[in-house]
């Protein structure tokens, strides 16, 4: 064969003499250039094909050769069971797709083929456009008109071309799913009348998210009133949790005489009645402690900064004083704070000893920084220079596209801030020292984020998102996967501030009717929160080590599915069918009986759809024994596989209690819920057999979860069933219901972010 | 012992029934046709669009194929180079006639033979791209794809020696331009400023 090549080589070589022979070409000027642009241009690289792109070619290619085969020639036609045949048979996908065509298509003219950029990949990513490439012109209304995404999605469309159509989902795709696109061969019509051989269908799935109780950032249970105020400019908790404002008024909820600093701001602490700490007050900060509060007070032409007992009662104290206009202070030990100076920063304790503090770092006009817990970091904004130093090292990073004031975590390792990109704003991660940043989210043309807030975990981060025509609104992302959604529907909301749980956002919200303090309290992750949750969390990871390797198959995979046993517990090794899964569903772990130390955990394995097969999934149950955190599985009970409905499906239950007598559950849908099915009538939930009233249904439509809180509960189990007329935004209804047992409530904790 | 030629065509002969001889041919042949694509227009999308009508075409025009003794790729060739064609002329892009550009004249500047050995393949692409349409089809094929001229003829439909003409006349225009605009570029006159 490299002898071929080579005599092939040689023989175009000796050709060009033949094309400029001396007669033509006296000086071999031409040959010589013809010799040069033939080593020049077939040396040149030149990009290779998307893989994807290639093999869905040759499959198409493949598929209309053996359509067109079928059409000359009589073939038996065959229709095996679900698995008759035999899972993951990628050969019999394709040949359905080929009967399909066959029974259905009369020979037509150029028939229209598709190529889509998801097509058959298991691991899109949740953000990721679906675009679709056709071979010609299509009629682009009828093809809009005939798509179809299952499980179902709000989605926009738009033509770059006649043949080329980009579908953008509403929300983020759901992680771990196995998504299937649609579009009815009467629908894909091109200009020219063509149809494809059959309806087009475009299998494909997200990836799953690596830490599932991280993955989602938590949503709103309750809003609570807190208090009114006037003129609010900061909210924050002490870390004893008082809840403290800056405003020129406060009103706490349920009293009524308001605590007020007349024409000044005032730092108030929202108990009940609030009460004023400081009056005539700025920049407040309650130490690490909780036992003091700084906040500067304006003294003639400079500002004095002063400490107050947090717990009220005492005299300010004065330990500083800076001439700058907008000086700032931040606590960096229980009894000394770092703040702007003038000159640059300085270091006061409580004593009132001053020293020169961080000689390197150059200040802005005002005096403003931020520094990173810990002192690891510090962003400052000399001559308008947004401007990051690490505090270590002394070295300086600007950073570029940043808009508004970031923030540090709570460790002091990561900063994140708001930078404007191609016209959208994005949330930026960085090391503190501004090392690796990433946009972990981006928000949508026109959306403005801002007023940043780190959990006290560092988990999530919640944001401020203003839309025009709807107004400010509270958002949060997870940073581990960069799934994020806006936790309420409340407009006007802004300063938003994690209690030290990480278990509510209180925000402010402003209307015609004046400013209110709010309390949102916050769903928990899977697993996590109230107390035997660790448990839960331990046979819910169990369970979930077992679907795994059903999901992997392997040599090993049975091996190590015994390991997970429980001593003396067997289950047939023929029933696991391991390897025959794509993905699996954890979707719920609750006690057997109250107090039990055995755990059911509801799991769904699944089969993703190929072209012509739909999903299958099969229902499964573990019961884990946990000790401590370990768990071990004392039995098995497997459902029949079953094609996959199409209506929308619960793929993760949460449920905790924030009172006694309180449960709420949180579940996660596959699909866009279509809201006005969203409520009481599709919900029931019995205790002890008794239907429970007064049952509270919200939906978050970014997130597609469902809250579903019922308080004044006794002690009975309780069975939640949600079904018709629960729908999806395609209208196809929940079939079958989805059904949750809890055997007692949920032992009553506040939940964990 | 069989020849290439010989096996291609039994294999070409199998194709027209057996979908996997097809997609044999088609493992064979897509690198060369994507390249030889990609390297005619702008956008990775247009070249997959294109690839793709050129493979479609094939296996559609399959069952009459016959074998000139040349390469399965010839007609490869010929599918894409008219697709491309077709292309541009969607596009609207004018396109010149082979009878309406002068035959270039030998009076290249005198610039030292070691200028041309400093060409980018991208300003050659580029000259390339402005020499009219047959002189492009041939100097493309002969220097992109190294193709022997009775191959170029058979994918343009031409004969062998209508193909060398159009590459010799190609050829020389090229390194007019390519020579001039160095020289160009080289001089004072032709510096910005």
């Amino acid at each position: 064969m490299v002898d071929r090549f080579r005599r092939r080589r040689r023989e175009v070589e000796d050709e060009l003499a033949v094309v400029f022979p001396q007669s033509e070409d006296p000086d071999g000027r031409l040959l010589a250039t013809a010799r040069e642009l033939r080593q020049l241009l077939t040396t040149v690289q030149i990009g290779e094909a998307e893989p994807n792109y290639r093999a869905h070619l040759r499959a198409s290619l493949l598929a209309e050769h053996r359509a067109r085969s079928s059409a000359q020639t009589p073939r038996r036609h065959r229709v095996g069971s679900l698995f008759g045949v035999g899972l993951g048979l990628a050969g019999l996908a394709m040949l359905g797709v080929v009967l399909v065509s066959v029974l259905v298509l009369p020979p037509g003219p150029r028939q229209v083929v598709v190529q889509a950029s998801v097509q058959n990949n298991p691991r899109v990513a949740v953000n990721q456009a679906i675009d679709l490439s056709f071979n010609q012109p299509m009629v682009e209304s009828s093809v809009v008109q005939g798509l179809r995404i299952q499980p179902a999605l709000t989605v926009s469309t738009a033509w770059k071309s006649a043949t080329r159509l980009s579908i953008r989902p509403l929300h983020q795709l759901v992680p771990n799913v196995a998504y299937e696109v649609t579009i009815s061969r009467k629908a894909a019509r091109a200009q020219d009348g063509a149809t494809p051989l059959s309806n087009i269908v475009i299998p494909f799935g997200t990836a799953p998210l690596s830490a599932t109780p991280m993955g989602y950032p938590p949503s709103l249970v309750a809003v609570s009133q807190v208090a009114t105020v006037v003129q609010p400019t900061a909210l924050q908790y002490a870390p004893d949790g008082q809840l403290l404002v800056l405003a020129q008024s406060a009103l706490a909820q349920g009293t009524a005489s308001p605590a007020a600093v007349p024409g000044a701001a005032g730092v108030f602490s929202l108990g009940s009645p609030a009460a004023l700490l400081a009056p005539g007050a700025a920049g407040p900060q309650p130490s690490p402690d909780s036992q003091s509060l700084a906040y500067w007070s304006t003294a003639g032409s400079s500002s004095e900064l002063e400490v107050v007992p947090l717990g009220g009662g005492g005299q300010p104290q004065v330990v500083a004083s800076s001439p700058d206009p907008d000086p700032v202070a931040s606590w960096v030990n229980d009894s000394t704070l770092l703040y702007s100076g003038g000159q640059g920063l300085l270091e006061a304790n409580l004593d009132g000893q001053v020293t020169a503090a961080y000689p390197f770092v150059k200040l802005g006009p005002s005096g403003f920084f931020e520094a990173a817990p810990g002192l690891t970091a510090l962003y400052a904004d000399p001559q308008g220079i947004p401007t990051l130093y690490d505090l270590g090292t002394g070295s300086s990073l600007r950073l570029t596209g940043i808009q508004g004031v970031p923030v540090f975590s709570p460790d002091g390792s990561q900063i994140a801030y708001v930078a404007l990109s191609g016209g959208r704003d994005s949330v930026v991660v960085a090391s503190s020292t501004g090392a690796a940043p990433r946009a972990v989210v981006v928000a949508p043309a026109g959306v403005a984020l801002s007023q940043l807030a780190f959990s006290p975990g560092g988990q999530y981060i919640a944001y401020v998102a203003t839309t025009p025509g709807v107004g400010s609104q509270l958002g949060a992302l997870a940073l581990a996967t960069g799934t994020s959604h806006l936790i309420s529907s409340l407009s006007g909301v802004s300063l938003p501030a994690w209690s030290p749980e990480g278990t509510a956002i209180s925000v402010v919200q402003t209307t015609g009717g004046g400013s209110e303090v709010l309390t949102i309290q916050l769903s928990a992750p899977p697993g996590a929160g109230a107390a035997g949750a660790g448990a839960a969390a331990a046979a819910l990871d169990t369970a979930s080590t077992l679907a795994q390797l059903q999901v992997s198959g392997g040599a090993g995979a049975l091996t190590a599915i015994q390991g997970l046993l429980a001593p003396g517990t067997t289950i047939p090794t023929s029933s696991l069918l391991p390897g025959h899964f794509d993905r699996f569903y954890a979707i719920s772990s609750t006690a057997s009986s109250s107090g039990s130390s055995v755990y059911q955990v509801q799991l769904e394995l699944l089969r993703d759809p190929t072209s012509g097969l739909p999903a299958v999934y099969v229902d499964e149950t573990a019961s884990v024994s946990v000790t401590g955190t370990t768990g071990e599985l004392t039995a098995l009970t497997l459902g029949q596989p079953t094609a996959l409905p199409p209506g929308p499906m619960v793929i993760s239950a949460t449920t905790s209690s924030t009172a006694p007598g309180s449960v709420t559950f949180v579940l996660q849908f596959d699909a866009d819920l279509d809201p006005a099915t969203v409520g009481a009538q599709s919900v029931q939930l019995t205790q002890s057999g008794t239907q429970v009233s007064g049952v509270q249904v919200s939906y978050q439509s970014s997130s597609r979860q469902m809250v579903i809180t019922a308080t004044g509960l006794g002690s009975g189990p309780l069975v939640l069933t949600v079904g018709a007329p629960l729908a999806d935004v395609d209208h196809t209804l929940i079939s079958p219901p989805y059904e949750l047992s809890l055997p007692a409530l949920p032992v009553s904790a506040p939940p964990a972010a | 012992m069989t020849s290439g030629l010989e096996e291609e065509e039994r294999l070409v002969a199998r194709a027209k029934e057996d979908p996997e001889c097809f997609g044999a041919l088609y493992d064979r042949y897509f690198p060369q046709i994507y390249r030889y694509v990609a390297s005619r227009v702008r956008s990775r999308e247009v070249a997959e669009d294109i690839t793709s009508e050129v493979f479609f075409k094939a296996l559609r025009g399959l069952s009459r194929y016959r074998s000139t003794g040349h390469p399965f790729s010839s007609w490869l060739y010929q599918i894409a180079v008219n697709a491309i064609t077709d292309h541009y002329r969607s596009q609207r892009h004018p396109e010149d006639s082979l009878d309406e550009v002068p035959d270039p004249v030998d009076s290249a500047p005198a610039v030292d033979e070691e200028v041309a050995l400093r060409l980018s393949a991208q300003e050659v692409w580029t000259e390339i791209g402005e020499l009219p349409e047959q002189q492009r089809i041939a100097m493309t094929l002969k220097y992109g794809e190294d193709l022997k001229l009775a191959e170029i003829g058979q994918i343009m439909g031409k004969s062998e020696g209508a193909v060398k003409l159009l590459v010799f006349r190609g050829t020389a225009t090229l390194r007019q331009r390519l020579l001039a605009g160095r020289a160009t570029a080289q001089s004072p006159e032709g510096a910005d400023g």
